[in-house]
């Protein structure tokens, strides 16, 4: 992509009320968002303990600019709404193991499932890889069934959440590692 | 009797629900975004669920989020407090829907109220009075005279689609009539396209005037008194005293009697309030409000009950407490509105008391004003035997009342309160325009 195709699309996004943009062909992926499609990451960066709010929330938004998470729902599966992941707190940057330590948030409140039915295998196991646009779980919000997808490769680490447990908002919902 | 009930609100209703709710032995979960994650009503619930980000789009007026949280949390009813989804009928039917106990009127019934000409005719038809005016549009000299002999002047010519004062004239004379007609008609052409003109009967610096209702759903209806709430800034409501200055004994009966037969044959359930235009010693039906009001504690202070207690107890299918028949006023009681200027967080905060004084609000010290909700931060209400000994435990509390790190409007509403005509009792609507200047 050239420079001048790359000014025209960042001129179209500046121009329309969209959150997020992104352009993707050919191998090139652009990808672009104003600060109101980091409201929950802010939000979340703001909660976490020690240090100044202003430094979580750069730090929180800095980390989401590359990659995100989708969350799909099935009965309308155009719409995809960004969600929240955050560094792990207190190993982000702290050497080998906090390298690539993701939180994984909820972008709604809802029922939260680990698989598509009681009987069918669970889409997340700890230790397990998921691939980039694979399903982590479902969150059932009024019957509508919403698949949250990971937007980057990543093993997981911990499952912070049971089975059918009532998820909030923010709520953190798997630890994982971007491979 | 419910055990467990959701708050779909946020701020000082959600607080002021939540301690009736504590008093009626009624478990409490509140929601909130992640803005208000510190928030009182957050921290005297019995649960509390965080259901979005700060904008009210998706959080406070999330249908599915608030829905899901009521059902998760073994909710079986949902109050709208209000403002945001209070007076949304589709919510109310999704809380029907997914078998909880709405805290207000019948879906129905909020539709039907919502519509203008519906509310008005169904007013008119219950004996209420109504702006006089043209029962259709007016195009012809003849036509406006004939609307003109019927209401006298002053009249005011409106545009049929307008809005914003637009194609609105004001004629006091017959002959400006027509001249006035042509013109309202070409400025509404020009400005929605739709040269259709109306004429009302101009009412000039009305009081606004309100009856706080509570009925059973079965045609029982209690008329709590009125409310005056002419003190506005641009339509946004500052001061609120019941009874009302202007208001004989003759007129409360004449508008209770109508209120009584309109809420009574729709069946009306939970409280409501039902506004009015008063002009001298006349009276106009303007609309009702399908909710719980932000004024309510006035009427609670002179009719000594609970009304939020009273809303959930005829909404749960149990018998209000009250009396219709006797319904008595005790006193004079006035609220001043707390606003904020603008957001910030509260490093002080000290809270009036004494006798007859009651603060509602979701401040603490620490709190934090968020900019993306309504400004108002809490209400001071006090209650005295007469309207002077009133307003100086209104002044005296205002003095006491510390607010600081957030800019609010105390001053403001101690010269209103301070001002001659305010204390005369004679003003209407227009009050707050023409002391503006040196407020």
């Amino acid at each position: 992509m050239d420079d001048k195709a790359l000014i025209s699309l960042f001129e179209l996004f500046q121009k329309s009320d969209a959150a997020e943009m992104k352009y993707a062909a050919n191998g090139t992926v652009f990808e672009v968002r104003r600060k109101e499609a980091f409201a929950a990451v802010s939000a979340a960066a703001v909660q976490n303990p020690g240090g100044p709010a202003g430094a979580g929330v750069s730090a929180g938004a800095g980390v989401s600019a590359g990659a995100g998470i989708h969350l799909v729902s099935q009965s309308i599966p155009e719409t995809v709404v960004p969600a929240a992941h955050t560094p792990c707190a207190g190993k982000a940057g702290s050497g080998k193991d906090g390298a690539g330590c993701e939180i994984i948030k909820s972008p709604i409140v809802g029922t939260f499932y680990r698989s598509a039915s009681p009987d069918a295998p669970p889409f997340a196991e700890v230790g397990k890889k998921v691939g980039k646009n694979q399903k982590l779980c479902i969150i059932e919000a009024m019957k509508m069934m919403n698949a949250l997808e990971s937007e980057f490769d990543c093993v997981v680490e911990k499952i912070l959440v049971n089975n059918g447990d009532l998820v909030e908002f923010d709520q953190a919902l798997f630890e994982v590692r971007r491979i | 009797m419910i055990n467990r009930l959701l708050v779909a609100n946020r701020g000082e209703i959600a607080v002021r629900i939540i301690r009736t709710c504590r008093e009626l032995g009624i478990d409490t979960v509140a929601v909130y975004s992640t803005a208000d994650k510190d928030s009182l009503h957050v921290r005297l619930a019995d649960q509390a669920v965080c259901i979005g980000p700060p904008k009210s789009a998706q959080s406070y007026l999330s249908i599915p989020a608030l829905i899901t949280t009521a059902v998760r949390t073994g909710c079986e009813a949902v109050h709208p407090g209000v403002g945001f989804l209070s007076e949304n009928s589709a919510f109310a039917r999704e809380v029907r829907k997914a078998g909880l106990v709405w805290i207000g009127p019948d879906p129905d019934v909020i539709d039907m109220l919502g519509d203008k000409v519906v509310a008005r005719d169904t007013a008119l038809k219950y004996g209420l009075p109504v702006t006089p005016g043209s029962p259709g549009p007016v195009s012809s000299r003849e036509e406006a005279m004939a609307v003109v002999r019927a209401c006298g002047y002053p009249v005011i010519i409106k545009a049929a689609s307008g809005g914003g004062g637009k194609g609105m004239r004001i004629v006091w004379k017959d002959e400006d009539l027509e001249e006035n007609l042509k013109i309202a008609s070409r400025e509404a052409e020009a400005n929605f396209a739709d040269g259709t003109v109306f004429i009302e009967k101009y009412l000039q610096d009305p009081r606004h005037v309100e009856l706080q209702v509570i009925a059973d759903g079965k045609g029982g209806v209690a008329i709590m008194g009125e409310r005056d709430c002419s003190v506005q800034k641009n339509h946004q409501k500052l001061i609120e005293e019941s009874p009302s200055p202007g208001v004989t004994p003759g007129m409360r009966q004449r508008m209770s009697e109508g209120a009584k037969n309109l809420f009574g044959s729709l069946k009306y359930r939970g409280a409501g309030t039902i506004e009015f235009l008063v002009a001298g010693d006349e009276f106009f039906f303007m609309e009702v409000n399908a909710r719980i009001q932000v004024e309510h504690p006035v009427s609670e202070f002179v009719t000594g009950t609970d009304l939020i207690r009273e809303q959930i107890l005829v909404c749960c299918g149990e018998p209000m407490s009250i009396d219709p028949d006797k319904v008595a006023l005790n006193g004079w009681s006035i609220e001043a509105r707390i606003n904020a200027l603008s957001p910030g967080k509260v490093t002080r905060l000290d809270v009036p008391g004494g006798p007859g004084v009651r603060f509602d609000s979701f401040l603490v010290a620490g709190s934090s004003v968020s900019p993306h909700y309504d400004s108002m931060v809490g209400k001071l209400i006090v209650w005295d035997s007469d309207r002077p000994k009133a307003l100086a435990r209104l002044l005296r509390a205002l003095g006491e009342l510390k607010i600081e790190g957030v800019p609010v409007n105390i001053e403001t509403q101690r010269k209103i309160l301070s001002d001659a005509t305010f204390r005369s009792g004679q003003f209407g609507t227009g009050l707050y325009a023409r002391l503006e200047a040196s407020l």
